[in-house]
């Protein structure tokens, strides 16, 4: 039966047909023989199996396989996906939906052919007496479809993308997958069903396929309609007849002998002129009454023509397109479940691992350290000598100026020549260094070209060799604190190799010279000089806060903050009433606690650079600092006015509640979600702004506002977890307020 | 074919980037040992780049040369006053008790140059041209191997670039490439094998593949990056929350979960991101309080919900024409603009799913439905692209965290653009899409074709804002 042929065509048309596909191509000398659709589908499968990363498959074995083969990376992939234990399941799957969705498609066509048989038998069903209008007849069957048709061709042409997913072709295959969703409810079912949706969604062979389905359909229509038409004129009498009220009757003439050329040229029988004439008052013509035969071979003459054969034809191309299609598809290996796999299937790259000739020798090295004691002793000694070694000039004065020192130069030491230099002065000269102060960069580093030079310098005098670190800034802007922790570390490593004692290495960037650091080169020199250099306040005050802080409890209570504070405040004792004014503390606490505290906020807030006030953690430890430093004010003097303190618990309310007001609107977080290091952050950070106030004070606001700016990173965020990382921070901010200093001296 | 196999030796001096010029070149975190201190790497060790699985190239780590003005000097001393070529000293030193003791490490460099194809010396661009470098040059030139001078750090602003170039051009080096293993881009690392393939006659061919392979991947990577980012988008634009608006405690705990939802599934597209850029997913840690606004509405009745359902021909109600017409016919009888429009509900229902007869009787039992706002899509998609967008630009052997971009770096649409790109407007019509929530029920997660299409639509957008020019706005749609 014609019904059940085109069944078959559109069953052909479904995606899984392995057996047929598979001859439709070979590639020639594969593993495993030849790839084709159905493989592709397999491994798209696999894909949606996979795709939740947590039911990655992970099988060496299938991945081996795949990798032993010479072929393409898809190549890989879809052997991968025959050689998974999954792969007969899955495949079996595969065909489950493909059946359950043929079965649909038969029914559709089945349903259509009764369609197509019922819609002609409602057209000719009228009152036997009177004829039956023609052009309704041919409307009802050819006219309505061939809208249709005519939508189907323009979306083709013009939105194909609409075609893979919404028509009658589609509807079928959605039921088709729907019912295999509800039969079988394994993981395997649904990966099949979302690999076949994933092709109809992504390829051309989507709406192909729905469009061999969809003419498949209307094919069967007009094949019942066909049927019918041909039983009931076959068994009835029927007259035909044409009416109108406003058109002229030249134009039924036309319009007929236009509908009937075709017909008419494959051989079916047409009315001729007389007879369309007659047709339009057929009950009392005789030329209409036997004309009847012409009529009826021009109505299934069209049906054939119009409805018919139109749809034979893209039925055809349908299915020879989705036979192209599905031979050309490839996978589209860039989706990101086969591009995860190429680092398993096809490697970019392979360690080959160490490929040295022969291990080490150990004690190498060692020959070099056990010959280090000096050469010549016994010279007189002269003034101390420096050089610069791989140094660029520095950018003040060279040698660096310090007091009552005259340098002997050694200039600056770039290659071997100068290393001979050097070297040949040393040993020529009649005197003998007092120190030999070697200064290197912090950006450069230490190798063993460095240890050897040191190496032979050493060997060459009797005197005592000093190491200048210098360039730290340089380096600091260049990484974090924990590189140049590093490396100041590593120059020491060196200095320790080479026998130097590690006092004997300073770190000081001569880039930005300050007094400090002179004075810091001029013990290195020897104790004749400025004595030892004094101990800054700002740096107990740093010691204080790593002190402290690595004896707090996790989370500091306003109490533990304020000793701290009062700490602090003590080593600027001196300067007590100036910084008590600074912060417009009262003499004494008592009455409303917020007042005053609200106002020492103010004050540190005020003073704050633009960037950090931006930054709402910083914002709030300043708030902190005034806060802590106006109580720290208030009783630093009379001890006796701590016990005149209301009780912590108010005064840490106070200190809160000041803190609150300066959170910006929109952090709205609650004080008791952040975790505690923050808090301690907030304390540090609160600690170091009242430490450098407390240091800066004697400088005009605007100055203390751009050294703050300077010294004080808003994005260099503390791990207030860890005592070394606090003391890195502390460290970056004293060195970076050196700079400043040292820059705000200049102006 | 089969291309010759070209060798590679990477040397330099310590602390340059040897190391993590190989990782970048490889896309291999994990490739020897990085570290900003002295002598990390003291063995030759070596990996092969792979094309369509066979080895094109080998490219050999080796540890620095540390002391160079001492070998040379040694070498110097070696040859003596007789008149010799400069590989014959070298082999002999080769051969010599220095070669595995003092020198142990500049030994095994040489040893490996002699023996490659080419040597790629890496330069740590801020440095000044130093004695040392002068005398590394002057050995590697000993050694009878092309070297290509590889420029490193050159994203750093103390890099001297000029400078190094004017030197290097002084001892006859003109090919040179310049390079930053940690920012990536992908324009000079063609050009490095572009300078190899100057000085490589014979693996031309190789190199040229190289190239072009490179280039594929890359563009693969974008692919994929752009589908992962669109399913992302499809799955929270799909996803809604049916609740309660009277049980507003019901009505916040739905919410909640919500926003968990989807932010654990944007964790996912991030960690799905880094596996595809071969990244260990410590390298970025997600940015906590991700912004997502769960909003009350219902768009059902939204011009786009009754579009899907036929009252405006387009889209979907299109296709639903195109089905009522074939059921209208079938049944007999009715008038052509009715049949349209039931058609168009029919293919409505079913090309939206279920989900719609279920969404409206919820609405009429006084149920309201959740779900996430346009901005919190468009913010996904544009945080999605910014991630994608710094990964192709970094290096693998970048040390440092990957920084989250922050809200300042990518602008939303300067009006206030109402429309989302179509695939995402349909998803929001279609709850079946959405991936979300139904862990309980995956087994009917429906492959809707129509979501592959929408996301493949999606995804080649998303593609395109990814190539975007690094200097141009990011908006999206
Ligand atoms: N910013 C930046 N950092 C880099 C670049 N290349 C390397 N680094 C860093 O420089 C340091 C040294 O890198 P390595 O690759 O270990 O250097 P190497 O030459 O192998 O060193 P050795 O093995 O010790 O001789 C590491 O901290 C890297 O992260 C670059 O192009 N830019
Ligand atoms: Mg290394």
């Amino acid at each position: 039966m014609r019904d059940a042929r085109i069944a078959t065509a559109c069953f052909s048309g479904c995606p899984y047909h392995g057996a047929m596909v598979r001859s439709d191509q070979n590639l020639p000398g594969t593993e495993g023989g030849a790839i084709g659709f159905s493989d592709r589908l397999l491994a798209e499968a696999v894909r949606a199996i996979e795709r939740d990363g947590a039911a990655a498959i992970n099988e060496p074995s299938a991945d081996a396989r795949a990798v032993e083969v010479d072929g393409d990376f898809e190549h890989r992939v879809i052997v991968r996906a025959r050689s998974l234990s999954i792969a007969a399941p899955l495949g079996e799957a595969l065909r489950q939906v493909h059946h359950a969705t043929a079965v649909i498609v038969v029914l559709v066509v089945l349903l259509a052919a009764g369609a197509g048989a019922a819609t002609a038998r409602a057209l000719l069903t009228v009152d036997r007496q009177e004829p039956v209008n023609f052009f309704w007849v041919l409307g009802g069957v050819v006219g309505f479809q061939s809208v249709v048709l005519l939508v189907w061709v323009m979306l083709m042409l013009a939105r194909p993308q609409i075609l893979s997913t919404g028509s009658l072709g589609a509807v079928a295959l959605g039921l088709g997958r729907r019912v295999t969703r509800i039969l079988h409810k394994s993981s395997n079912h649904a990966a099949a069903v979302e690999a076949t949706g994933a092709i109809m969604g992504r390829s051309s062979i989507g709406r192909w396929t729905l469009g061999a389905i969809s003419h498949g359909g209307w094919l069967a229509f007009n094949v019942g309609c066909l049927v019918l038409l041909i039983i009931m004129l076959s068994t009835r009498h029927y007259t035909f007849t044409w009416e109108t009220t406003i058109l002229s009757s030249r134009t039924y003439m036309q319009l007929t002998r236009a509908v009937a050329f075709l017909p008419h040229s494959i051989g079916f029988p047409t009315p001729s002129a007389q007879q369309i004439d007659a047709a339009q008052w057929p009950i009392d013509s005789q030329v209409a009454q036997e004309s009847r035969g012409a009529w009826s071979g021009l109505l299934l003459g069209s049906v054939v023509v119009y409805g018919l054969a139109p749809r034979l034809l893209l039925l055809g191309l349908c299915l020879d397109r989705s036979r192209r299609g599905r031979v050309r598809w490839r996978l589209d290996t860039t989706r990101p479940g086969y591009l995860r796999l190429q680092s398993r299937l096809m490697p970019q790259s392979a360690r080959l691992g160490v490929v040295d000739d022969r291990p080490d020798e150990p004690g190498a090295e060692a020959v070099d350290a056990a010959e280090r004691s000096p050469l010549r002793t016994g010279r007189p000694v002269g003034s101390p000598a420096v050089l610069a070694l791989e140094m660029e000039p520095p950018a003040s004065a060279w040698p660096p100026p310090i007091k009552g020192t005259s340098w002997c130069d050694l200039g600056f030491v770039d290659d071997g020549n100068d290393r001979r230099r050097v070297l040949e002065h040393l040993t020529a000269a009649s005197t003998e260094p007092s120190v030999l102060v070697v200064v290197c960069s912090l950006t450069t580093t230490p190798d063993r070209g460095h240890r050897g030079f040191l190496d032979a310098v050493q060997r060459e005098i009797g005197s005592p060799l000093g190491l200048v670190l210098s360039g730290g800034e340089s380096l600091r802007r260049r990484g974090d604190a924990e590189s140049v922790r590093r490396r100041v570390n590593d120059w020491r490593i060196l200095a320790a190799a080479v026998g130097l004692p590690s006092q004997r290495v300073i770190e000081l960037d001569l880039d930005h010279c300050t007094d400090v650091s002179l004075t810091k080169l001029a013990a290195l020199l020897g104790a004749d000089a400025a004595g030892p250099p004094a101990v800054r306040r700002i740096e107990s005050a740093f010691d204080l806060i790593v002190e402290h802080v690595g004896r707090w409890p996790p989370i500091a209570e306003v109490k533990h903050q304020a000793d701290l504070h009062r700490a602090i405040g003590a080593l600027y004792r001196q300067d007590h009433s100036s910084w008590r004014t600074f912060l417009r503390a009262p003499v004494e606490l008592n009455g409303d606690l917020m007042v005053p505290l609200r106002a020492g906020a103010d004050r540190v807030v005020g003073l704050l650079p633009d960037q950090l006030r931006s930054s709402p953690r910083w914002l709030a430890s300043g708030a902190l600092a005034g806060a802590l430093g106006c109580i720290t004010a208030a009783t630093l003097v009379s001890p006796a006015a701590i016990a005149a303190l209301p009780m912590w618990s108010a005064l840490g309310a106070a200190v809160a509640a000041v803190m609150k007001a300066f959170r910006p609107s929109g952090a709205a977080k609650s004080d008791d979600d952040s975790p505690p290091t923050e808090h301690r952050g907030d304390a540090i950070r609160a600690a170091t702004l009242f430490a450098l106030l407390l240091e800066l004070q004697g400088k005009d606001e605007a100055a203390i506002t751009r050294i703050l700016e300077q010294a004080v990173d808003a994005d260099d965020v503390i791990d207030a977890g860890s005592a070394d990382s606090t003391r890195a921070w502390l460290d970056g901010i004293r060195h970076r307020l050196d700079v400043a200093l040292a820059e705000e001296a200049r102006r | 074919m089969r291309l010759p196999l070209l060798t590679a030796a990477v040397v330099g001096h310590t602390n340059t980037g040897k190391t993590s010029l190989l990782r970048t070149l490889t896309r291999d975190v994990g490739f020897g040992q990085v570290s900003d201190r002295p002598a990390t790497t003291h063995h030759v060790e070596g990996t092969s780049v792979l094309l369509d699985g066979r080895t094109v190239m080998e490219l050999f780590d080796t540890p620095g040369l540390e002391d160079s003005i001492g070998l040379l000097d040694h070498l110097d001393a070696l040859a003596g006053d007789r008149r010799v070529e400069g590989i014959d000293v070298l082999n002999q030193f080769l051969q010599s008790a220095d070669a595995w003791g003092r020198f142990a490490q500049e030994a095994k460099a040489i040893r490996q140059v002699i023996r490659s194809d080419i040597a790629l010396y890496v330069i740590d661009a801020r440095d000044r041209v130093l004695g040392k470098h002068r005398d590394e040059l002057e050995i590697l030139s000993r050694c009878a191997t092309p070297v290509v001078p590889v420029l490193n750090f050159t994203a750093d602003p103390d890099a001297k670039v000029p400078t190094w170039r004017e030197h290097l051009a002084r001892v006859n080096m003109h090919a040179v490439a310049e390079f930053d293993t940690v920012v990536l881009d992908e324009a000079s690392e063609q050009r490095l094998y572009e300078k190899m393939r100057t000085m490589l006659d014979s693996h031309e061919q190789t190199l040229r593949a190289l190239i072009q392979e490179r280039r594929r991947q890359r563009e693969a990577l974008i692919q994929a990056s752009a589908d992962v980012i669109g399913d992302l988008l499809i799955d929270v634009a799909a996803h809604t929350v049916c609740v309660r608006v009277s049980n507003s405690q019901e009505a916040a705990g739905a919410l909640q979960a919500l926003r968990e939802r989807v932010r654990v599934r944007e964790q996912r597209c991030v960690d799905q991101l880094l596996e595809l850029f071969r990244f260990r997913p410590d390298d970025c840690p997600l940015e906590a309080g991700a912004l997502i606004n769960g909003r009350w509405g219902l768009d059902l009745f939204s011009p786009e919900a009754l579009k899907q359902f036929g009252l405006h021909a387009g889209g979907g109600a299109a296709a639903g024409a195109f089905v009522g017409v074939v059921l209208d016919v079938m049944a007999g009888g009715a008038t052509l603009g009715a049949a349209t429009a039931a058609g168009a509900t029919i293919g409505g229902l079913i090309g939206a799913g279920r989900a719609h007869g279920r969404r409206l009787i919820s609405r009429a039992r006084g149920s309201t439905e959740l779900r996430c706002e346009d901005a919190t899509l468009r913010l996904l998609a544009l945080r999605q692209i910014m991630l994608t967008r710094a990964l192709l630009h970094r290096g693998h052997a970048d040390m440092n965290p990957l920084p989250v971009p922050t809200s300042r770096r990518f602008s939303l649409p300067k009006r206030a653009s109402p429309h989302l790109p179509l695939s995402l407007q349909q998803a929001k019509l279609r709850s079946h899409w959405s991936r979300l929530g139904s862990g309980a029920d995956s087994t009917l997660r429906d492959s809707d074709p129509a979501r592959q299409t929408a996301q493949g639509a999606l995804a080649r957008m998303i593609a395109a804002i990814v190539q975007r020019p690094s200097d141009a706005d990011i908006e999206f749609p």
